[in-house]
């Protein structure tokens, strides 16, 4: 090696080269493969969905960097005389290898003799004076078990309970008929429906399994053999206005303030034509118009939930299919078709009266078919199944089983099926939009406190 | 080109000169170590210390070694100049008048200027001439003085009254500063012993020439000094400096002017002749520490805040050897 002195130290500024962008690259993996795992922390802190691509991105970004920074390490020149006297004082050596590096361009042959002689015995192990720093290794370690868990964060669902973290419904995409047997409420429950099965299959692991049965557990909506049991929501409506109406009678006025919490408290758990009626009595000024809408809404409520019963009891018998459900492979038995919308379903139940069927409203939605909005017999309505595009990749028409009343944002999950969260934030600008009372805000707060178990 | 022979007889030599001067002198390896530095360099030294600690001794015990001509000169308040480099006189030959120059002290090959700060400054300049060029200019004439040429100067620290401190200029000629020491507890009885038994002390003969020491010379000058050493030498150098980038704290705090270029080349060729000395092939880093005090202790002035708070100037170097790394 010292007989070719110069190669020498070419090997010898290779190899410090290498190791300098070794150092550079960890450096910049452990940088990058940190903020990327933050990144996800804080995206999973605040359920924010990643969409797959940006979740690759992300992970190749810290392993492009870091190699991007090798390359440019690598490239920027080492200086010989530093490099060799760096050497000498690693190896022991005093100062004769960047000495002989100085008799390069001339000298004594004699001193050069004399000089190599006595570095010779220590030039064996050279490459001990160069080591790999340990915090290399250690950087790279690190660095890319960041971007490994970063990515195991990203892929993996939003564990159900976390502070802060509003649970996602994970939606089957291929969604089976969900019967609409309302008159089967008195059965015994049955182990869960293909939908259920579906829908806990599509999520992405068992501690992850946080399906449709059980959001619907937490808004405390059972859930029967039919996939809808009614609860008698539309009773309760009918009495609350039965009970209004004889105190309007008996005192005059308009509504109080707890009538009015009652009544946006029932919105939430009945069907939306009705929500609209109940809506209308929240907004009237006059007594006698107050009068009017409650007699209204009564009338709607014993219409709806005959239709409702003879829809659902159609719905079980005999299952239909609509031509967009057989066309997109979809079943949908028993839902409102919503037509040519072509759109996003809306957020808010007031913008879904497009897709949702009305008796009597003679809407297009059941000019193709009209099957009765899913009420179960002698219960009001939790469940409005509505088949909405797809959002994710071309899977069709999906089905979703939207809560009346219950704002809904759709999320963007990585998995097969799409996501439904449910925020307060939503309910609050909703709520604002329809500049409601203090104590109706309230009231519905109160709601959502119940309903999401005091989370926002 | 020098050859493995003259290498290994310049080693020799030198070798022979350092045991020849241990034979007489007791201690004071450092100061010995300095004086040959400065011998291989070209150099002169500036030898600090109270009386009676074998300053003398020692520039004659080299001399002596050496078979080289020595001079010594007391320097007083009333030395004049021509009393130093000599003066033209008029002889009479032939029936002629005419002027010839008388060669002062200073012509020789190792000069010992005793206490030099209690000439006057004028006296004093007198040296610079021959220090630095090896020349002595007398009316319109310039003499060459004989290489071989060492000055070695001595001063007292302690007796500083009626003295004239060195002008800055002439500090900065010497290659080297040696404090010689007071010998310790066995040096003294060593030293008690060589002088009063037997017959005293016996100045050593000659165990080299000023042929071989010229050779060891040129020996010193081809042995490498790594680029980095190099520069690691210019940092130390440049820290020197209140107003550098490498000077620690105290540095700037209490220094006025820092070494100058000359120090650098002192150290450069200090450490290669500290190298041969040890027998070593090119300088090494402890090479370079060797000298660097002795080579930066006369050239770094203190401001007025230094010298009112009293701060010593090795402590300033050894802040200054910690703070500058090698790479």
């Amino acid at each position: 090696m010292i007989d070719d002195f110069p190669g020498f130290v070419r090997v010898a500024e290779r190899r410090s080269r290498l190791i300098r962008s070794g150092s550079a690259a960890a450096f910049a993996l452990l940088v990058s493969g940190s903020l990327y795992f933050a990144a996800t922390l804080v995206s999973r802190a605040h359920a924010v969905s990643i969409p797959p691509g940006a979740i690759v991105a992300g992970a190749v970004f810290p392993l492009l960097a870091s190699g991007a920074v090798m390359i440019v390490a690598f490239r920027r020149r080492i200086e010989p005389a530093a490099l060799l006297l760096r050497l000498d004082l690693a190896l022991g050596l005093p100062a004769r290898l960047s000495s002989l590096a100085e008799l390069e361009g001339g000298g004594s042959p004699a001193i050069r003799r004399r000089i190599e002689a006595a570095a010779a015995p220590r030039l064996e192990g050279w490459k001990d004076g160069l080591p790999i720093p340990k915090w290399t290794i250690f950087g790279l370690a690190i660095g890319f078990s960041f971007v490994v868990a970063g990515l195991l964060f990203s892929i993996r669902p939003v564990p159900v309970g976390t502070p802060g973290v509003i649970a996602p419904i994970t939606l089957p995409s291929p969604s089976p008929p969900v019967s609409r047997a309302g008159d089967e409420t008195s059965e015994p429950p049955a182990p869960p429906l293909p939908a259920e099965a579906a829908a806990e299959a599509a999520t992405t692991g068992p501690e992850a399994g946080y399906t449709l049965s059980d959001i619907l557990s937490e808004l405390r909506i059972p859930i029967g053999p039919s996939g809808a049991e009614r609860p008698a929501s539309e009773a309760d409506l009918t009495d609350l206005l039965a009970r209004i109406k004889e105190r309007l009678a008996a005192e005059g006025g308009l509504l109080t303030d707890a009538e009015r919490a009652e009544l946006i408290a029932a919105m939430a758990t009945v069907p939306p034509p009705l929500t609209e009626g109940i809506n209308g009595i929240l907004t009237e000024e006059s007594p006698e118009a107050l009068g009017n809408s409650i007699d209204q809404l009564l009338e709607e409520v014993g219409s709806a939930a005959v239709s409702l019963t003879s829809g659902g009891t159609e719905g079980a018998t005999s299952p239909s299919r609509s031509e967009g459900e057989e066309e997109g492979g979809v079943g949908s038995v028993g839902m409102p078709e919503r037509e040519e919308t072509g759109g996003i379903p809306s957020a808010s139940p007031a913008t879904n009266e497009e897709g949702r069927n009305v008796p009597g409203n003679g809407g297009e939605g059941e000019e193709e078919e009209a099957p009765s909005p899913p009420l179960a017999e002698g219960g009001t309505e939790e469940l409005l199944p509505t088949p909405v595009p797809g959002r994710i990749g071309e899977e069709g028409r999906l089905d979703l089983l939207l809560t009346a009343g219950v704002p809904i944002e759709y999320g963007t999950g990585s998995e097969g099926g799409g996501s439904i969260s449910v925020s307060f934030e939503r309910i609050d600008s909703i709520l604002s939009e329809r500049a409601l009372s203090p104590s109706a805000v309230e009231a519905v707060r109160k709601y959502f406190e119940t309903i999401t178990g005091g989370g926002s | 080109m020098i050859t493995d022979t003259e290498i290994d007889d310049a080693y020799a030599t030198f070798e022979r000169l350092r045991e020849a001067i241990e034979t007489v002198m007791v201690g004071h390896e450092r100061v010995i170590r300095a004086v040959l530095i400065s011998l291989l360099c070209r150099g002169n030294v500036l030898l600090e210390g109270v009386p009676g600690l074998g300053k003398t001794l020692l520039v004659r015990t080299l001399a002596a070694a050496l078979g080289l001509r020595f001079s010594r000169i007391q320097f007083t308040p009333d030395l004049m100049p021509a009393d130093i480099v000599g003066t033209d006189i008029i002889t009479e030959e032939d029936g002629h008048r005419r002027f010839r120059f008388a060669p002062g002290p200073i012509f020789a090959n190792i000069v010992l200027a005793d206490e030099v700060n209690r000439a006057t400054p004028k006296t004093q300049s007198a040296l610079l001439e021959a220090m630095e060029e090896r020349t002595v200019t007398v009316g319109s004439n310039t003499y060459e003085l004989e290489e071989p040429y060492i000055v070695l100067a001595t001063q007292n620290p302690i007796e500083m009254e009626g003295t004239y401190p060195l002008p800055e200029a002439q500090v900065d000629r010497f290659l080297l500063k040696a404090n010689v020491p007071f010998p310790d507890l066995d040096e003294l009885i060593e030293i008690t012993t060589r002088n009063t038994d037997g017959e005293g002390i016996v100045l050593p003969g000659s165990v080299a020439s000023a042929a071989d020491v010229l050779t060891a010379r040129k020996v010193v000058r081809a042995i490498p000094l790594a680029a980095g050493l190099r520069d690691y030498i210019a940092r130390l150098v440049l820290a020197t400096h209140p107003e550098s980038e490498y000077a620690p704290g105290r540095v700037r705090e209490y220094v006025e002017y820092g070494a100058s270029p000359r120090a650098a080349i002192a150290m450069v060729m200090g450490a290669k002749a500290h190298a041969f000395l040890s027998g070593e092939p090119n300088v090494r880093p402890e090479d370079i520490e060797a000298v660097f005090h002795p080579a930066l202790l006369h050239r770094i002035i203190l401001n007025f805040r230094g010298e009112a708070e009293g701060v010593r100037i090795p402590d300033l170097l050894a802040d200054v050897w910690e703070g500058v790394p090698i790479v």
